[in-house]
């Protein structure tokens, strides 16, 4: 096996920025605006500043970084370190902290811990598996709300149960995922309303698929479940049916004025529906071109041993909630489709 | 001129309309008299001129959905460069179809279900 690299002292602007064949280790700092890349594993002896780091291995940092907003590290492999602040991490395997993160953003397919009382304070974790930490939030949330501390603490934001780069793109098709909702719940509204006056053009056969399909099943969860595919076989029947409405716009008016403007409100909402539909669709079937199917990971946790500060908020799979209290330690995890939360004990994240 | 003719003359011309050349997404919707659609609905179009009553449009290449074009036939449009992130959807009727020589596609385009606020933004657009 070939040697590792060694840079006694520091990679700074007199050593210029490393770029290794296999691995490398480094005795001293890396100083801001400098990059070290390796095929291999990084291990490092000293502070990370505002520098890049890039391997293929594991990445190693026996004391931390201090990354003033543009650190970064980027691994294949597990990533450990001492402490985090204001810098990006971003690993395969998982994140492994001695003591402390804060303000930072943390990315992994796997784990995240911070190991003993260590703490998490501002940020953003998005993980597939766990989260663990001793404390986490910070006790200035009231003062963060009214804007005084903004600049010195962030929102504490997790993530869990989707890997990174798939909770990015899940989040792009939000909007539109509320979107059809809210069009499908105006639309079932007409529905019920143009039944119960005995519009012709939305008969009891016909009401019940446009109910079914004004229910929006079309949602994220369906489509992890069943993919793309079934999604657009949803959509184009509610294209066949709201084909059939619009073919008839504008509407004769040999119905009341209040039908009439209640068949075209259902029109439009029908087709706002198809065509968020269509949008979320097409974001999923991108996912799975550039991903396979995606699966959400059930048993994702977030594990706090000490304590969680109120304004902590917490998404596992698609499920939300948003710390509104002080809470000791606690194992919040997927009940269904909801977070539940349940005190910590010494076993809890070994009966995982 | 029969009243509804008159009344859907009147209409078209209720609306300024711009001549512009916007890319936006169009894709066949329906096709009067038919439930099923060919797979292949995609419109390669740009448009010709614009309204907040409807759009000319140009088929920029041709497409399995372009020979199907035809009077009635329903079309979902999206189009963008309205200041916001996301496109806006239209669908609209086509009401008429020129050929107006070799390799050459137009098609007007009457917008039927379209927002308040979508119709706030075109005009918007088309009084700049």
């Amino acid at each position: 096996m070939e040697a590792p690299l060694l840079v006694e002292g520091n990679v700074d602007i007199r050593y210029g920025d490393v770029e290794a064949p296999g691995s490398v280790v480094v005795r001293g700092d890396v100083r801001s605006g400098r990059s070290v890349s390796a095929k291999g594993s990084i291990t490092i002896h000293g502070v990370v500043e505002a520098a890049t780091i890039v391997a293929e291995g594991d990445v190693s940092v026996q004391h931390g970084v201090a990354g003033r907003s543009k650190g970064s590290i980027s691994a294949q492999g597990k990533i450990t370190l001492g402490y985090v602040s204001e810098a990006k991490l971003d690993s395969k395997s998982g994140i492994v902290i001695g003591s402390s993160a804060m303000n930072s953003t943390l990315l992994t397919d796997g784990d995240v811990v911070i190991e003993g009382d260590g703490v998490l304070v501002g940020g953003v974790v998005m993980a597939a598996g766990n989260l663990t930490a001793g404390r986490v939030g910070h006790k200035g949330v009231d003062l963060w709300e009214k804007g005084v501390a903004k600049h010195i603490v962030e929102k504490t934001t997790i993530m869990l149960g989707f890997p990174p780069n798939l909770r990015k793109r899940l989040m792009e098709s939000r909007p539109q995922l509320s979107l059809a909702e809210k069009s499908g719940r105006a639309a079932a509204r007409n529905v019920q309303y143009l039944l119960s006056r005995g519009v012709p053009e939305v008969d009891e056969t016909t009401s019940e698929r446009l109910m079914f399909l004004a229910k929006a099943p079309v949602s994220v969860a369906f489509l992890l479940g069943k993919g793309a595919k079934a999604a657009a076989a949803v959509n184009e029947e509610l294209r066949m049916m709201l084909a059939d409405i619009a073919q008839e716009l504008p509407l004769p008016h040999n119905v009341s004025a209040s039908e009439h403007s209640a068949l075209q409100d259902l029109s439009l909402h029908l087709y706002h529906l198809f065509a968020a539909n269509d949008f979320v669709i097409d974001v999923h079937k991108d996912i799975e071109a550039l991903l396979g199917s995606p699966k959400l990971n059930k048993n994702a946790a977030f594990y706090a041993r000490d304590t969680v500060y109120k304004g902590v908020e917490l998404t596992i799979g698609f499920a939300e909630l948003a710390v509104d209290q002080l809470m000791g330690g606690t194992v919040f995890k997927l009940a269904g489709d909801e977070i539940v939360a349940e005190p910590w004990t010494e076993g809890a994240v070994a009966e995982v | 001129m029969s009243d509804e003719t008159e009344q859907t003359s009147k209409q078209r011309r209720d609306f300024f309309r711009r001549q512009m050349a916007l890319p936006v997404g169009a894709k066949l919707f329906a096709l009067p008299g038919h439930t099923e659609l060919p797979p292949e609905r995609d419109l390669a179009v740009k448009t010709v001129n614009l309204s907040a009553g409807g759009v000319l449009l140009l088929a920029t290449g041709p497409t399995p959905a372009a020979e199907l074009l035809c009077e009635g036939a329903l079309i979902d449009l999206s189009v963008s460069s309205f200041g916001s992130p996301l496109p806006i959807r239209l669908l609209g009727r086509v009401v008429r179809v020129e050929d107006p020589g070799p390799d050459e596609l137009r098609f007007a385009v009457e917008f039927i279900l379209i927002t308040p606020s979508e119709a706030d933004a075109i005009v918007r657009k088309v009084s700049l």
